[in-house]
C-alpha cells in the first residue's frame, strides 16, 4: 500500500532527523559542559520551542540544580 | 514543605515567563560568543575540543531548525568552564545503543520454522563414520569407530551445514539434495553387509580423491585419509581404512605413508613461521621461509589445478604427486631441522643459524646437488645482508646499535679518555671460550671490521671524516648469482668464493678509512715531528745541545749546589736548550724529579754515583691521536734510555773536565802514579766513549730509521702500534737495558762511577799536594828569611799556574759554565778511610779490568744463549771492549 508506507517513511524520516539534532545538540552541551543529560535537553528543548526565554530558562536550571545540591547535603547530613 | 512552597514560587515564575512575550534571543550574539570560545580553546592548545565544536555547529547550519539560536544561548547560560573541565571522551557516553528496528530474530523462531534445527545435538560434530546414514532423519548416534575417525574433513562438513541453512532458510525442505550429497560421501558409509561392520574391507576411494586427500594434508588441514593422532612423533598417521581399487592396499599404504612423512616438518615451520620474533636476524629467516612455504603451496595449489581444471590430458597419477611434492618439499624438511636448531638456541646467538645455512650450503655443493645447493645459497645470502647491516653502519659511520647483542663488537660505555680511545672504548666480544662471538666465516674479517670502525670514530673526533655514503654504491654486491654464478665459478668450492667476496666487501670499506687516517695522522698531527721530538728529547739526537743541557746539572752537582735537582730550574734547561729544536714545543716539555732514597739525599753523597741521576724523568706532551701510536706505557722505556745516556755523559763529563794541557801531576807524584793515573783515565774515556758510541751508532740511530720508513709503510693503524712496539722493545733490549742483561746493567754503572771516583781521587791528591808545596814554601820562606834572602813571589808563581789551567778552563768552557774547583771535595772524604793516592788508584784499576771483563764476558754469553736479533749487536759490543782490554790480560776463548 504506496501511500500508507510513504507516510510511515517520512514519519520515520522525520524522527530520525529530530533525534540526530538533538544527538547534536547533546554533544555541543558535553562540549561546553553545561551537565545536561539527554532528557534534561529534551525537555529544555521542548520548553525552548513552546517559547520559554532561553535565558530564564537558565536562570529556573541554575536555581534547581543548586535546591538539589542543598536536599542532598541536608540529606547526607541527616544520614550522618 | 519548604520545598515544596519554593518549588511553587518557582513554577509560578515558569508560567509567567511562559506568557510573556521575549524577544527572540540574538542569534548574532550567540555566534559570536560560539566564536569566541572556539578561539579559547585554540589558543590554550585544546584543538581538539575546538575542531569537534566547529563540526557539531557545521552540522547545525544545515539543519531546520528555527530554534537553534535559543538552545545554543542556553547551553551557553549553563556552561561551565568548558575550557578547563570539557573532556572529548564524554562525548562518546552519550552515544546510544542503535535502536532495534525490528524485533530480533530469536532462534526459536528459526527453530520453529525448520524442524531439523530443533534438536540441540545439532551442534555436535557430525561423524561421517557413523552408522548408515540411508535413513532421513539427521540421526547422530555415536558410532564405534568414532574415536579413529573423529576429526572430519572440516570443509566438508563446513559446506554441509552451511546447506542445510540455506536449505532451511528458504523454507523448502530440500532433503532430496541432501541425501544426494551424502550419497557422494562415500567414506561415511563404512562397509556393511547386512548391517554388520567389515572391518577389514577397506572404503574404496578414486585415486583423485585420494590425491585431493594428500594435497590437503600437505597444505596443513586436517583430513580423513591421514588421521592425527596428537603427540605421536610424526604428528598424523595414514589411515588404513581406504583403499584405491586398482592397487594392493601394501602398495596404497606405502605411498601414503611415504607422503605423511612431509608433514612433520611442514608444520613445524608453519608453526614457526606463525611466531613473532624480535631480533632482526631471525626476521629475515622467517620471512624467507615464509616466502619458501607460499611458494610450495603454490606448487599445491597448481597441482590441485591441474587436476581440477585439467587444461587438456592431464593423467591422475598418484605417483606423480608424490614426485612432485618430494622433489618440492625436500629443501623444507631440510629446513624445518634447522629451525627447531634455532628456536632452541639462545637470542644471541642468533647467527648460529647463518653458519648452519653456510655449511648446508658447502656440503649441498660437495655432494653436487645443484638444485639445493642454489636453494640454500640464496637462502643464505637473503639472510645475510640483515646481517651485513650493522656491520655496514659500524664500517661506514663508526656507530652501533644500542643492545645489539648480535654484533660482535661491543662499546665500553664508561668515559673513556681520547688518549686510551684506541686500545679501550670499544671491544670484540667473545664467548668464554675466547672464541669470536660470530658467525664462523667472519672471524678472518673480524679484525679488519673493527679496526675500520675504529678508525672512522677516530677520525669523526679529528674532524676529518668525509661521508662514506658515496662507497655504498661501489660496494660489491654479495648475492648468490653474484658470488657463486654458475658459469664462472662451478667447481670452486663455496666457502672459498664466499671468503673471496668478504674480503672485497670489506677490503672496499677499510681502505679508504684506513689510508685517511694514516694521511691525517702524519700530516695534520704531525706524528712525524712527535717522532723526532721524542727522539732528540729522549734519545738525545743532537749532541751539542744535550751536552748544553747536562752540563749545567752536572756541575751544579760537583759544586755541591743542592739546587741540582730543583724542577722548575732543570725545567728551565730544558726547555731553553732543547726548545731550541724545530720539532719541540717547549712549553710541551717539563720535567719531574722524582724522590730520592734516603741515603742519597746529601748533595755529596748523590754525587759519587750516577745512579742518582735517572731521578730526572723527562715529560713531554703529546697529542691524543699521536698518544695512539706513541703509547704512554713507551715512555717508561724512553726514560731508561734517557737516563742511561745521561748517565754516560756524566762519567765523560767528569773525566773531560780538565783537559791535561801539561803533566801537572810531574811535579809532586812519581812516573809510576802518574803512568797509572793517566792509564785509567784513558781507560775510562775509552769505555765511556765504546759504550756512548754502541748505543748511539749501533742500537738507536739505525733502529730508529728503520722504524720511521716502516711506519709510513704500514697498512693501518694497528700495524703501526705494532711497529712502534717492537722498536721500543728492540732498542731496549739491544741497550742492554732489558731484563735479561740487569746484572751487566749494573756493573757498566759501577764503571761509570769509577770516573767519579778517579777524578776526585785526583782532585784531592792534587789538594794535598797544593798543601804539601805551600807548607814547604811556607818553611823555605821562613827559612829563607830566616837567611836573610828574598823569597820569590810565591803566590804569583802558584797562581800562574792555577791560573793559566783556569784561563785554558775558560777558553773551552761556555758562559754559564762554573769555574768548578773539584778540590773543594776533599773535605767531603773525612769519613773514609783514608788512602793514599796511589792505591786509589790501585784498586780503581783492578775494579775497572774486573768489572769490564765481566760486562764483556757477560754480553758475549748472553749473545750466545739467546738467538734473537739482539744477540748480534750483544755480541759486537762485546767484541769492541774486548778488543779494549789489555792484551795482556785478555783471556783465550
Amino acid at each position: 500500500m504506496p501511500p500508507e508506507y510513504d507516510a510511515r517513511q517520512d514519519k520515520q524520516a522525520r524522527a530520525a532527523q529530530a533525534k540526530q539534532v538533538v544527538d547534536i545538540f547533546l554533544e555541543i552541551s558535553t562540549l561546553l559542559n553545561s551537565e545536561l543529560d539527554r532528557e534534561t535537553l529534551s525537555v529544555c528543548i521542548s520548553l525552548i520551542e513552546n517559547g520559554i526565554n532561553p535565558e530564564a530558562l537558565a536562570g529556573v536550571v541554575r536555581e534547581l540544580r543548586k535546591e538539589g545540591e542543598e536536599i542532598k547535603k541536608e540529606i547526607r547530613g541527616g544520614q550522618e | 514543605m519548604a520545598h515544596i512552597a519554593k518549588l511553587g514560587a518557582l513554577t509560578d515564575e515558569l508560567v509567567v515567563l511562559l506568557t510573556s512575550t521575549s524577544p527572540k534571543a540574538n542569534q548574532f550574539d550567540v555566534e559570536n560568543r560560539l566564536d569566541g570560545l572556539e578561539e579559547k580553546l585554540a589558543v590554550y592548545n585544546e584543538d581538539l575540543l575546538a575542531n569537534a565544536l566547529k563540526k557539531r555547529r557545521d552540522a547545525l547550519v544545515g539543519s531546520d531548525q528555527k530554534w537553534v539560536p535559543e538552545i545554543l544561548h542556553l547551553l551557553l547560560e549553563l556552561s561551565d568552564k568548558p575550557l578547563s573541565k570539557s573532556r572529548l571522551e564524554d562525548l562518546d557516553f552519550n552515544k546510544e545503543l542503535p535502536p532495534d528496528t525490528g524485533p530480533n530474530l530469536r532462534w526459536e523462531d528459526l527453530a520453529a520454522e525448520d524442524p531439523l534445527l530443533r534438536s540441540n545435538s545439532v551442534w555436535k560434530n557430525v561423524d561421517f563414520g557413523a552408522e548408515s546414514s540411508e535413513d532421513d532423519d539427521f540421526d547422530d548416534t555415536q558410532s564405534k569407530l568414532s574415536e579413529l575417525t573423529e576429526p572430519t574433513d572440516d570443509s566438508n562438513f563446513v559446506e554441509n551445514f552451511t546447506s542445510l541453512l540455506e536449505e532451511s532458510s528458504i523454507k523448502d525442505a530440500a532433503i532430496e539434495d541432501l541425501k544426494k550429497i551424502r550419497k557422494a560421501q562415500f567414506w561415511q558409509k563404512d562397509p556393511s553387509v547386512s548391517g554388520a561392520r567389515l572391518t577389514t574391507v577397506k572404503k574404496p576411494m578414486s585415486e583423485l580423491q585420494a590425491i585431493r586427500e594428500v594435497l590437503f594434508m600437505l597444505s596443513g588441514y586436517p583430513t580423513s585419509l591421514f588421521e592425527d593422532v596428537g603427540d605421536a612423533p610424526n604428528g598424523i598417521i595414514a589411515s588404513t581404512s581406504y583403499a584405491l581399487k586398482h592397487v594392493s592396499i601394501d602398495g596404497f599404504q606405502h605411498v601414503i605413508r611415504d607422503l605423511a612423512k612431509h608433514w612433520p616438518s611442514l608444520k613445524t615451520l608453519r608453526s614457526w613461521v606463525e611466531k613473532e620474533q624480535t631480533i632482526p636476524l631471525v626476521q629475515v629467516l622467517r620471512n624467507a621461509i615464509a616466502a619458501r612455504l607460499d611458494i610450495f603451496d603454490m606448487t599445491l595449489t597448481d597441482l590441485q589445478h591441474k587436476c581440477v581444471v585439467m587444461p587438456g590430458d592431464v593423467v591422475v597419477s598418484l605417483l606423480q604427486i608424490q614426485s612432485d611434492v618430494n622433489k618440492n618439499a625436500r629443501p623444507l624438511l631440510r629446513l624445518s631441522r634447522m629451525v627447531t636448531d634455532v628456536s632452541g638456541g639462545s637470542q644471541t646467538h642468533a647467527f648460529r643459524y647463518l653458519e648452519m645455512l653456510f655449511d648446508e650450503t658447502c656440503n649441498y655443493q660437495l655432494h653436487g646437488d645443484d638444485e639445493m645447493y642454489s636453494y640454500f645459497g640464496t637462502l643464505f645470502f637473503e639472510c645475510f645482508q640483515v646481517y651485513l647491516r650493522p656491520i655496514r653502519r659500524w664500517m661506514e659511520e663508526g656507530e652501533l646499535m644500542q643492545n645489539d647483542k648480535v654484533f660482535f663488537i661491543s662499546e665500553v660505555l664508561s668515559a673513556t679518555d681520547l688518549g686510551t680511545l684506541w686500545k679501550s672504548k670499544f671491544k670484540i666480544r667473545k664467548t668464554p671460550a675466547g672464541v669470536l662471538h660470530a658467525p664462523v666465516f667472519m672471524h678472518a674479517s673480524a679484525c679488519k671490521i673493527f679496526t675500520t670502525g675504529k678508525s672512522v670514530v677516530v677520525l669523526k673526533l679529528l674532524n676529518r671524516f668525509r661521508h662514506l655514503s658515496g662507497s655504498r654504491n661501489d660496494e660489491p654486491l654479495l648475492n648468490f648469482n653474484v658470488v657463486c654464478s654458475p658459469l664462472n665459478f662451478q667447481l670452486a668450492p663455496f666457502s672459498e668464493l664466499f671468503n673471496m667476496a668478504i674480503d672485497n666487501w670489506v677490503k672496499s670499506k677499510h681502505q679508504f678509512a684506513s689510508l685517511t687516517l694514516r694521511k691525517t695522522l702524519f700530516e695534520s698531527c704531525n706524528l712525524h715531528e712527535s717522532l723526532n721530538a721524542i727522539s732528540s728529547l729522549y734519545l738525545l739526537d743532537d749532541g751539542a745541545i744535550a751536552a748544553q743541557f747536562v752540563a749545567p746539572i752536572f756541575d751544579k752537582l760537583d759544586t755541591l749546589d743542592p739546587s741540582w735537582n730543583d724542577r722548575h730550574t732543570v725545567t728551565e734547561y730544558a726547555q731553553s736548550t732543547f726548545g731550541i729544536l724545530p720539532c719541540v714545543a717547549s712549553d710541551h716539555l717539563q720535567i719531574l724529579i722524582r724522590s730520592l732514597p734516603r741515603k742519597y739525599e746529601a748533595v755529596e753523597k748523590c754525587r759519587r754515583s750516577v745512579k742518582t741521576l735517572a731521578v730526572i724523568e723527562m715529560k713531554y706532551m703529546l697529542s691524543w691521536p699521536v698518544q695512539i701510536i706513541l703509547k704512554p706505557a713507551s715512555k717508561i722505556s724512553y726514560q731508561k734510555i734517557f737516563s742511561f745516556l745521561v748517565q754516560i755523559r756524566r762519567s765523560s763529563h767528569i773525566l773531560q773536565r780538565r783537559r791535561i794541557v801539561e803533566d801537572t801531576l810531574g811535579r809532586t807524584n812519581s812516573t809510576d802514579e802518574r803512568a797509572l793515573y793517566y792509564y785509567v783515565r784513558t781507560r775510562l774515556l775509552w769505555f765511556t766513549q765504546t759504550l756512548y758510541n754502541y748505543l748511539t751508532a749501533v742500537v738507536l740511530e739505525p733502529n730508529t730509521r728503520a722504524m720511521k720508513l716502516t711506519l709510513r709503510d704500514a697498512d693501518d693503524l694497528d700495524a703501526m702500534i705494532i711497529v712502534h712496539e717492537t722498536y721500543m722493545k728492540t732498542i731496549l733490549d739491544q741497550a742492554l737495558l732489558g731484563s735479561k742483561l740487569e746484572l751487566i746493567h749494573m756493573s757498566i754503572l759501577k764503571i761509570l762511577d769509577q770516573s767519579i771516583q778517579l777524578e776526585d781521587a785526583q782532585a784531592a791528591n792534587s789538594s794535598e799536594t797544593r798543601a804539601l808545596k805551600s807548607q814547604q814554601r811556607d818553611r823555605m820562606d821562613l827559612s829563607m828569611a830566616s837567611l836573610g834572602l828574598q823569597t820569590p813571589a810565591k803566590s804569583s808563581k802558584y797562581a800562574y799556574s792555577f791560573r793559566r789551567s783556569t784561563r785554558v778552563r775558560d777558553a773551552e768552557s761556555s758562559d754559564d759554565e762554573l769555574n768548578v774547583d773539584l778540590s773543594i771535595l776533599t773535605s767531603t772524604y773525612d769519613e773514609e778511610d783514608e788512602v793514599s793516592f796511589v792505591e786509589a788508584l790501585w784498586k780503581i784499576r783492578a775494579d775497572y779490568d774486573r768489572l769490564v771483563r765481566f760486562v764483556a764476558s757477560g754480553v758475549r754469553g748472553a749473545a750466545r744463549a739467546s738467538g734473537g736479533e739482539e744477540s748480534k749487536s750483544w755480541d759486537l759490543f762485546g767484541e769492541m771492549l774486548e778488543s779494549g782490554l789489555d792484551i795482556k790480560t785478555v783471556s783465550w776463548k
